[in-house]
């Protein structure tokens, strides 16, 4: 992958692990107005989940960039030498065609969210942002797997 | 539909897919084409499923485990515990069995404990001489002690859905947990004693005062954990951010041994390490929701009463149903569709609903690690970063040290009521 | 040809008001359109957790769902009115109240924008408060740890009036935190708490005056158009036919439930009328004070003030 990709990658992470700490810091402090000062943070819990559904598919999407999603690998990897090629390649399509097609189900669910003017029980902010990062996250990640089924294709077969 | 919500998942995940792809497509195909179900359906199970408070726990005890694992402070409390079981057989073994069931007594996530006992016992057993297959196996295994120890998530869920007072299905969980630990430190020990792996190390009241005094930061989080659990300070899922924060605190104020750089590091591995878990469990909410919709679970009870059993046979059935349940399942959903539809039955046997919310704890506990779907085997492949395959054949034997256990408990009522009245009255 | 999802979060028993209106629902559509429409109910949130049901609805993929009335709010804002404690005498007067022609007509209107509308709003008992310490007057409340059931400032306010802290915890977490003392006290549906043993661990149980659970069963209005004005009719009529299973289990539930609840080692405390007096007084201003500053939402709850005084 290009070096510029990698970093952009990089400092997505980053950004994503500052939002962790927000977590649990927001968390932390429920815990310390409610005990010490008998305030407790009304919202805190809904921001923290909103912050966790953040963190899981927009840590897919670069969980897919360095391919380390969990599977199965048992069977894949019996196969002789000459068949891993053209596995690879059908399994980066199939990823590619089922995320694909999840996220323009899910644009559209978005959409209507965002028409309806959803907004969250306890802070009240409107939700379809949130909403919004399982179809970037799926869209991000059928496009890396397609980019990867090209460049194994283009890959000359002995290595 | 059977295709799509049976073969298809299985076939798929054979064929090397991402787990989180596999559940995805097959519920999208199903719904697609055989069900008249809007579409709809598949974003907002996806959203939904993972829009749980309970959840935080995950995430937030995965980077207390990294943090914990990444300075000295896991070491420590290692070479705590060993002061005490050094001269035993297969001594890092008992640490780890004794770990998970102190980390089970803390968290109520399964998940969270294969990853942070891990991250610290499998490189310290692997440089002890221990095979990588065993002690991943025992890794991936007894962690799932956690969700028969109070607190356990299940069991808030199975009280919620069949009406039993969720602290006495706590109380009943002390035993059978404690007994489950035993076993599997019996186990541990005989393995390493027969095949002659793993160090054994001399104690003296020296080395004990020694190995407490470096381990009282670390011996402090558990105390802190549970004393502010229990004492009223903070709720499960809240504890695992104080052990967060502690760990923080720990390692860079007190012991000065991790920089901020190395937190964010911390909270880099545990944004991806997150992301891989929740990523399929918010597809696995989809697939089991559309399981309940199509009123599999009813169906499943359905067939089993139909062979009008005894309470014994009955119990035998549902822990067949739920071992093979356990398989393909996680937990929550597992109690969420069946309690509803069983609890008349257990009801109508005469069966204690403490006693069978045990059972079936206990059951789904082991289903945590039977292949080809545990959520500890995916954690642990992506913790430990082993091979599926090795992950498999490792948990075999942990398997059938479960499987007596399980049997002991359905069978003798007496452990897990017995439980209940000692610590019921201890409260 | 139709299948109706109906989603609540309670469990269906024998002794619960609105599980009455479930069944009795079921057996109505099922009944006046021939079997045309499989009414199918999934009790005790087995189709996932209540905010993911409510936007089921709204989406079309479930058909119904009977949250309490906070979970709504987020399709509509005019829902929160119905939180407003101090409108109803007691849960017949609450039965009258909202099946008055002028309150149908307003709640009608809910939700068009969402393409939803509550099909039947009724109470689901009066507002229950288990703690660890006896709650016998207004003033025990004083200092409180008090888990709200919801985040909205029409429940919350009047709490923080009389001197309590509120908390936002879900339903699941509720009873661990009470055993260990995380929270002192915590409202919850009377059912809910004798059928989870709150008595266990939180064994004082206190009514709080003018106080109802309401509950909104949400329907898409595409599922109505989509079966046409024939069956809608049949669906509505069963609705409205279904209340009256649902009131003959007014008395015997309240009252099965108070004593489930002393059986089970739980004490019921009432505030003598002094202390309701007392209660009233200061909760009043704060309930007037949210609804004052949103004018919308002073006009629905002008026009349920009169249909409730109306009604009494
Ligand atoms: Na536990
Ligand atoms: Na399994």
């Amino acid at each position: 992958m290009p070096p510029f990709a990698t970093k952009l990658a990089h400092g997505f992470t980053l950004l994503l692990a500052l939002v962790l700490l927000a977590m649990v810091g927001l968390s932390a402090g429920n815990v310390v107005a409610r005990y010490l000062f008998n305030a407790a943070i009304l919202w805190a819990d809904e921001i923290a989940v909103f912050g966790m559904i953040l963190l899981t598919w927009l840590g897919a999407i670069v969980v897919a960039w360095r391919g380390s999603d969990i599977r199965m690998d048992l069977l894949v990897a019996a196969l002789p030498r000459g068949a891993q090629r053209p596995v690879a390649v059908l399994q980066d399509l199939v990823v590619a065609g089922s995320c694909g097609w999840v996220a323009w189900l899910s644009y559209g669910y978005v959409t209507r969210v965002h028409r309806i003017g959803m907004t969250s029980d306890s802070a009240r902010l409107p939700v379809w942002p949130v909403h919004a990062v399982i179809p970037v996250a799926l869209a991000a990640i059928a496009l890396i797997a397609l980019v990867r089924a090209l460049r194994t294709l283009r890959r000359p077969q002995t290595k | 539909m059977i295709l799509s919500l049976a073969l298809l998942p299985v076939a798929l995940l054979l064929f090397g897919l991402p787990v989180f792809v596999v559940l995805l497509l097959s519920s999208t195909v199903a719904l697609a084409f055989f069900m008249p179900i809007p579409m709809t359906a598949v974003h907002q199970n996806l959203f939904g499923s993972i829009s749980a408070t309970g959840l935080l726990a995950v995430p937030y005890f995965i980077f207390a485990g990294e943090l914990m694992s990444r300075g000295t402070v896991a070491r420590r409390l290692v070479t705590f515990v060993r002061g005490f079981v050094g001269p035993l057989p297969g001594a890092l073994g008992l640490t780890t069995v004794g770990t998970a069931t102190v980390f089970g007594a803390i968290s109520g996530s399964s998940a969270a404990a294969v990853a942070s006992v891990g991250k610290v016992m499998h490189p310290a057993m692997r440089q002890d001489g221990y095979p990588d297959r065993f002690s991943a196996g025992m890794i991936t295994s007894v962690s799932a002690i956690g969700i028969v120890i109070p607190p356990s998530i299940p069991m808030i869920v199975y009280g919620a859905s069949s009406e039993t007072s969720i602290p006495r299905l706590y109380a009943a969980g002390v035993l059978p947990g404690l007994l489950l630990a035993a076993m599997l430190a019996l186990y541990v020990g005989w393995r390493a004693w027969r095949s002659g792996f793993g160090s054994r190390t001399a104690i003296s009241p020296g080395s004990i005062a020694a190995g407490t005094a470096q381990a009282l930061p670390a011996l402090m989080a558990p105390v802190i954990i549970l004393g502010g659990i229990y004492g009223g300070v903070f709720s499960p899922t809240e504890a695992a951010s104080v052990a967060c924060v502690y760990a923080i605190v720990v390692s860079k104020f007190i012991l000065r041994e991790l920089s901020w750089r190395d937190i964010l590091d911390c909270a880099v591995s545990t944004v991806l390490f997150s992301a891989q878990i929740l990523v399929i469990v918010a597809a696995a909410g989809l697939f089991s929701w559309l399981l309940t919709v199509n009123q599999v679970p009813q169906a499943m009870v359905a067939a089993i009463t139909a062979w009008e059993i005894t309470p014994w046979q009955f119990l035998i059935a549902i822990n067949i149903v739920l071992l093979l349940w356990g398989c393909v399942m996680d937990p929550m959903s597992a109690i969420l569709l069946l309690v509803p539809v069983l609890i008349p039955l257990v009801d109508a046997l005469g069966i204690d609903k403490v006693h069978f919310g045990i059972v079936m704890t206990l059951n789904l506990a082991v289903g945590l690690f039977t292949p080809p779907f545990g959520i500890n085997i995916f954690v642990a492949q992506s913790a430990l970063r082993m091979r599926t395959g090795d992950i498999y054949r490792g948990v075999v034997p942990f398997f059938a040290v479960f499987l007596v256990a399980l049997v002991a408990i359905t069978f003798v009522p007496a452990i897990s009521l017995g439980s209940m009245t000692l610590f019921m009255a201890v409260n | 040809d139709f299948v109706m999802r109906v989603s609540s979060p309670a469990p269906l028993s024998a002794i619960d008001p609105l599980s009455a209106w479930m069944e009795a629902f079921e057996a109505g559509v099922e009944a006046g359109s021939n079997g045309r429409i499989d009414v199918q109910l999934y009790p005790a949130s087995q189709l996932g957790p209540i905010p993911a049901t409510v936007e089921g609805v709204a989406m079309g993929t479930i058909e119904m769902t009977l949250p309490i009335i906070g979970f709504l709010s987020r399709l509509e804002p005019r829902f929160q009115v119905l939180d407003a404690g101090g409108l109803f005498d007691d849960e017949r007067h609450a039965l009258r109240t909202l099946s008055d022609p002028r309150v149908r007509a307003m709640l009608g209107e809910f939700g068009a924008d969402a393409g939803v509308e509550p099909l039947v709003v009724l109470t689901s008992g009066q507002s229950f408060v288990v703690s660890r310490a006896p709650i016998d007057e207004p003033a025990d409340l004083n200092g409180v740890k008090l888990r709200t059931g919801g985040a909205t400032p029409l429940v919350n306010d009047p709490m923080i009036a009389l001197g309590a802290s509120p908390v936002s915890m879900p339903l699941g977490e509720a009873l661990p935190a009470l055993q260990t003392g995380t929270i002192d006290a915590a409202t919850i549906n009377a059912s809910v708490a004798v059928g989870f043993n709150f008595a266990d661990v939180a064994p004082n149980g206190t009514f709080l005056p003018g106080n109802f659970t309401v509950i909104g069963g949400l329907v898409n209005r595409d599922f109505l158009a989509m079966i046409g004005p024939d069956l809608e009719a049949v669906v509505r009529q069963a609705a409205e036919d279904a209340k009256t299973a649902y009131e003959a289990r007014l008395d015997s539930g309240a009252q099965t439930l108070a004593a489930a609840w002393t059986n089970a080692g739980g004490a019921i405390h009432t505030f003598s009328d002094d202390g309701v007096a007392a209660y009233t007084a200061v909760t009043e201003p704060a309930v007037q004070a949210v609804i004052g500053a949103n004018p919308q939402m002073q006009a629905d709850y002008d026009l349920l003030r009169q249909a409730a005084t109306d009604n009494r």
